[in-house]
């Protein structure tokens, strides 16, 4: 038997891989941004496709982009189909 | 069953390891929508694994056991069978749905074997492949999903042989329920899910996955692409029930003459994995072949609607 | 309930007392009478339980796997070759922390289609994180099967056990078995429990991506539950003593050790020709008694060390072969025994294929080692060319000839 170099292992007990359910799972996915998507209120007639095409889950059923996860892939804004979505790029807070 | 009445409730959690523009999860979002809380999940090997988020924390809200590449039917008949004797001793009051999301190589290739079997078995649940037309999880090599004279890693001049078709494998086994779905249209794809919920038995739908670094297209043209693929007919949206397959969505209105074939070249122009078909010059013979086979579906299907409508016509007149 | 059965039936017997509840499984020579048994107790309302009759043994193990997460009892069979071709989801099984039992009737591997005795399948599914258990006997088939349950969902454990017993030897013959009655084994196995389970309420996800600075602790949490499950086996076989009835040792078997000078150490049903040969060496006046290993994994170390570091020499026998080292069970009693005593190992590899290992040849072997005929390391002394091998020879040596393989 492989001897054991600390004594906090012996109370490591059950350990396995179950993972819990959580936003940001890998992180605010938002700093990945190159490209932000800025909407304007005024052309947006709540279709909800940008909702539905969001591979995210980042914008809701209101129409609010949550930039904490926002990749900035872009979708939004190509499928919008009043263009009341454009990519503006953004400036980085250092 | 309109945008606006689809769930608010997101079952994918934002914030997740998806590259952009990733069709996987845009495609989960939707069918988790469409299946609901009660649903048991199986992710077979694929981008899924990963996206999802590394160990301690997952983007799905759903009970979720990660397997091994070839097991997706198997999978689920355990996962069915146990549910099958808790709902029996009423541990359960209802029956959840089992869900497997499996790749094309988990699908197509690797994982055939035990689809085929579960499904010969008609073992309860819904089986759905993401297909991204490669093993993009491994950076982009051939499957047999992988279309002709598509680019991979280790097709580099362009695959030499065309896809098999799994769904329509599928439809060969007498299961009850077959469907294909497109990200671009995502009502119809809803409605396929919540159609698969109500039935008992193997249930296959195969949802095309443009994938942005795989088949190298920015990544905001995720949905152009899927869209661009089912209006020049590269990828065909139908169901399968009772022996009887209807197109639906954009390939229906095609086929009913509403809108016409978009040619194949502005599909394959849409991504750098055929770039070779055009640069540095055009392979005016691979790519007639592409719309050859797309122009021979597409004629035979037309003239069966023509007939049909015809048929129907005759049948409608009054009597002379 | 007193039965003459085969060993594959009194196994199903065993998966029936156990209220197994999902039974996954492809047929496999020898295995076969385990699954066609229990389809019957199935068909004729004896067992409440589905039964997934899969496509693969790789399938097979993906089911009962699926099916322990869903939070049921679930049981599979199989030998050899389905062994072999389930080998990637028996690491899935031991990783995945939850409790399930599977049979492995002891076969040959090809090539040479081969279905009788032979322990290469089960030792080349040593490292996967399984407990087992290798029987002697049809009863200790039906009662490990029981104990098995009870190991493996002790909340200490929570690892898949594998219930090994001998092709043909085992699994064919018909041997007299004394069936428990249900309520005597409830009192011994309470429902089914697990450390986790799939949960519609709370759900959580299991087995995604899982970084270096992550994975040792899920490792070394496997080896402390295979640690723990030392003491788990012997307290299932003492409590089962108890409550039900039949004991056949603990992690090992010994017959005969007391007052031994010399000992034989084997596994399966040649320990029970080992048993014989025990007395015959005792009648010619040699002091010899048994080891007979009973849990493979966790291995006896203890055990070995207590039994064997006093003793002059020691025989092991092998029915399996590591290529390049020597017979693993061989291996494994000499590193139990580095520094404790100074007793001579040998290794016989015999009986491979299901070759008849008789207690005579057992016997003259230990005389040898006792007299200094044997040499050390594992040797292969039931090794002979026949007229079928120069047959074979003569083909080869004739496509040689002719130029052909180059």
């Amino acid at each position: 038997m492989p001897k054991r170099k600390k004594k906090e292992a012996e109370e490591i007990g059950f350990v396995t891989t179950l993972s819990v359910p959580s936003e940001g799972s890998a992180g605010l996915t938002g700093s990945w941004r190159v490209f932000i998507p800025v909407l304007d209120g005024e052309r947006c007639n709540k279709c909800l496709l940008c909702w539905i095409y969001c591979p995210e889950a980042c914008i809701n059923k209101d129409i609010r982009i949550n930039y904490d996860y926002c990749k900035g892939c872009g979708i939004c804004a190509e499928e919008c189909p009043r263009g009341a979505i454009s990519m503006v790029k953004e400036e980085k807070k250092q | 069953m309109k945008l606006k009445d689809f769930p608010e409730e997101e079952l994918f959690l934002q914030g997740s390891a998806a590259c952009q523009g990733c069709p996987g999860s845009a495609a989960i979002r939707v069918a988790f929508k469409a299946l609901g809380r009660n649903t048991v999940l199986s992710v077979i090997a694929s981008c899924t694994s990963v996206f999802q988020s590394p160990f301690p924390v997952s983007a799905l809200e759903l009970p979720t056991l990660n397997m091994a590449f070839a097991t997706g039917g198997a999978t689920a008949s355990g996962l069915s069978a146990a549910a099958d004797r808790l709902v029996a001793r009423g541990v359960l009051e209802e029956k959840p749905t089992i869900l497997v999301w499996a790749g094309d190589g988990g699908t197509y290739d690797i994982g055939i074997q035990a689809l085929s079997g579960a499904a010969e078995r008609n073992a309860d649940f819904i089986y759905v492949c993401y297909n991204n037309e490669a093993y993009s999880n491994t950076g982009t090599q051939r499957s047999g999903a992988t279309p002709y004279a598509a680019w991979t890693t280790n097709t580099t001049k362009g695959k030499e042989e065309w896809r098999k078709d799994v769904a329509q494998i599928m439809v060969a086994h007498g299961i009850p329920y077959v469907a294909t779905a497109s990200l671009a249209y995502p009502t119809d794809m809803f409605r396929k899910f919540a159609r698969a919920k109500e039935i008992k038995g193997t249930r296959y739908i195969e949802i095309q996955a443009p994938c942005p670094p795989g088949w190298k297209f920015p990544s905001s043209h995720t949905i152009k692409v899927a869209r661009l693929a089912v209006q020049s007919g590269m990828w065909m949206l139908y169901e399968h029930e009772d022996g009887k397959t209807t197109y639906t969505a954009g390939t229906q209105r095609i086929i009913q003459g509403q809108s016409k074939l978009v040619p194949v070249e502005e599909y394959l122009r849409a991504q750098g994995r055929f770039g070779h078909l055009f640069s540095p010059e055009r392979d005016e013979k691979r790519i007639g072949e592409i719309q050859r086979r797309i122009d021979h579906v597409f004629e035979t299907l037309q003239f069966t609607h023509k007939m049909k409508e015809h048929i129907m016509d005759i049948e409608m007149a009054p009597p002379r | 309930m007193r039965l003459v059965e085969t060993g594959n039936h009194v196994a199903a017997w065993g998966v029936r007392l156990a209220r197994v509840e999902v039974v996954s499984a492809y047929p496999i020579t020898p295995q076969t009478q385990v699954i066609e048994e229990i389809s019957r107790f199935i068909d004729e309302g004896e067992m409440q339980c589905e039964y997934i009759p899969v496509e693969s043994e790789h399938s097979a193990m993906a089911a009962l796997i699926a099916s322990a997460a869903m939070g049921v009892r679930s049981f599979s069979a199989t030998s050899a070759h389905g062994l072999a071709y389930m080998h990637e989801l028996l690491h899935w099984a031991a990783g995945i922390r939850l409790p399930m039992v599977m049979v492995n009737v002891n076969r040959a591997l090809g090539p040479g289609w081969n279905i009788w005795c032979d322990h290469q399948d089960t030792l080349a599914a040593r490292d996967t994180g399984w407990i087992q258990i290798h029987c002697a006997s049809h009863q200790e088939i039906l009662d490990t099967v029981i104990q098995a349950y009870r190991i493996s969902e002790d909340p200490k454990v929570n690892l898949p056990v594998m219930v090994c017993y001998d092709a043909i030897f085992l699994s064919h013959n018909y041997m007299q078995v004394e069936i428990p009655s249900q309520e005597d084994v409830d009192r011994f196995l309470p429902p089914f429990r697990s450390l986790w389970r799939l949960d519609l309420h709370h759900p959580l996800t299991h087995g995604s991506v899982i970084y270096p600075d992550d994975y040792e602790e899920v490792r070394y949490s496997m080896f402390r539950g295979m640690e723990n499950a030392r003491e788990v086996v012997k307290a299932a076989a003492r409590e089962y003593r108890e409550t039900v009835g039949g004991y056949h040792g603990e992690l090992v078997d010994a017959y005969g050790i007391e007052d031994a000078e010399h000992a034989l150490v084997a596994m399966g049903s040649m320990a029970s020709e080992a048993r014989v040969a025990v007395e015959a060496l005792r009648e010619a006046g040699h002091r010899f008694g048994l080891v007979r290993v009973r849990s493979y994994r966790p291995f006896p170390v203890e055990e070995c060390r207590r039994l064997l570091a006093g003793l002059q020499k020691v025989l092991v026998l092998d029915r399996s072969i590591s290529f390049g080292m020597e017979g693993p069970l061989y291996s494994e009693v000499k590193a139990s025994l580095y520094g404790h005593g100074d007793a001579v190992i040998y290794d016989l590899v015999t009986g491979l294929g299901g070759r008849d290992v008789t207690y005579e040849f057992i016997a003259e072997n230990a005389v040898a080692a006792l007299e200094g005929r044997l040499d050390a390391g594992s040797v292969w002394p039931s090794v002979r060319l026949n007229r079928h091998h120069l047959v074979s020879k003569s083909g080869v040596e004739r496509l040689g000839s002719k130029g052909g393989a180059r």
